[in-house]
């Protein structure tokens, strides 16, 4: 009878311990989030001018102004002050993560994120020449203390110009 | 006679001077100097990493980066006008720059309050959690065999 009792009497303190102490992680995980921010990021896309992943411009008339959107992340866990350079390239020009690419700069646009937001940017851009394959190139580049630096982060749109 | 004429003239030409150069002084437009644009985006950039020491330091600068936003934007869109409107555009800018960077003092004070309200709370989230759990650990049985005894209390044994 004895030990009926007291078996009744840890099963008791396990149940309410445990409510208390899933009551008390769930309080201090509400405190305590976003407070770290463990896989830091940026994000750069290219949404076309319904401000969709479609529609984007392939066919542009030359002279002609055409609009796109870029959309901006920052998971970085800071404030971020973020430049996207705008570059007009053709098929061999080369572009990845390790170094910024030597096309032509055609524009720039600045924007400052907070942490854990995203903004939607939209550019406006016009091709003065005829081109066959051309590659939009946008490369977001982050601004710190040591002024502008290559994120390695990279997008591009395929266009022909007529 | 003459001579007298010659100064008189002479004395009235060179009072008119005088006032001349007095009123003229005093006509002269004060222009402020307009910022240029690189000298504006460099401030931007200042700002920025002052505002972002202020963040690491506990503030919330949502308000200071959706300031810095729109003077980044009348910077940009000055490059595209000329004359008076790009002047006000970047003088816009300069003052928007100004009030951030005067503002950050007080956003890091914030910052720091908040801060230390937020240690308070997770350490009393988690003393309170512990004390809980010591609490269930020696009151639970106790309170619920007086309850139970409570509940019975009106019960008559029967022997049979």
């Amino acid at each position: 009878m004895e030990a009926t009792g007291k078996m009744m009497d840890d099963e008791l303190r396990l149940v309410v311990m445990g409510i208390i102490l899933a009551a008390g992680v769930l309080a201090i995980s509400q405190t305590t989030v976003g407070q770290f921010q463990f896989e830091p990021f940026s994000t750069i896309s290219i949404l076309g001018s319904n401000m969709t992943l479609d529609n984007y411009p392939q066919n542009v008339t030359v002279n002609q102004t055409n609009r796109l959107y870029i959309y901006l992340d920052n998971q970085e866990g800071h404030l971020s002050y973020y430049e996207v350079r705008m570059k007009l390239g053709n098929s061999s020009t080369a572009t990845g993560p390790d170094s910024p690419s030597q096309a032509e700069q055609i524009g720039t646009i600045s924007a400052i994120v907070p942490s854990g937001n995203h903004t939607l940017i939209p550019v406006d851009f016009r091709i003065d020449a005829t081109a066959t394959n051309a590659k939009l190139i946008f490369e977001l580049w982050v601004i710190d203390s040591n002024g502008p630096h290559y994120s390695g982060k990279w997008n591009q749109l395929w266009i022909n110009a007529t | 006679m003459a001579t007298h004429k010659g100064i008189g003239a002479c004395g009235a030409l060179m009072v008119a001077l005088l006032l001349f150069l007095v009123l003229g002084s005093t006509a002269v437009p004060c222009v402020r100097a307009t910022p240029d644009e690189a000298a504006l985006r460099a401030a931007v950039q200042s700002t920025f990493a002052q505002v972002l020491s202020a963040e690491q330091d506990g503030a919330n600068v949502t308000n200071a980066a959706a300031k810095l936003n729109t003077a980044l934007g009348l910077i940009e869109n000055a490059a595209t006008e000329s004359g008076t409107v790009r002047d006000e555009m970047l003088a816009s800018a300069e003052s928007i720059l100004a009030e951030v960077s005067a503002s950050i003092p007080a956003l890091k004070s914030e910052g720091e309050q908040a801060l230390f309200w937020g240690n308070v709370t997770l350490l009393s989230e988690i003393a309170l959690t512990a004390m809980g759990l010591i609490f269930a650990y020696i009151l639970v049985p106790l309170i619920y065999w007086r309850l139970w005894l409570r509940s019975k209390r009106d019960w008559k044994l029967q022997a049979k």
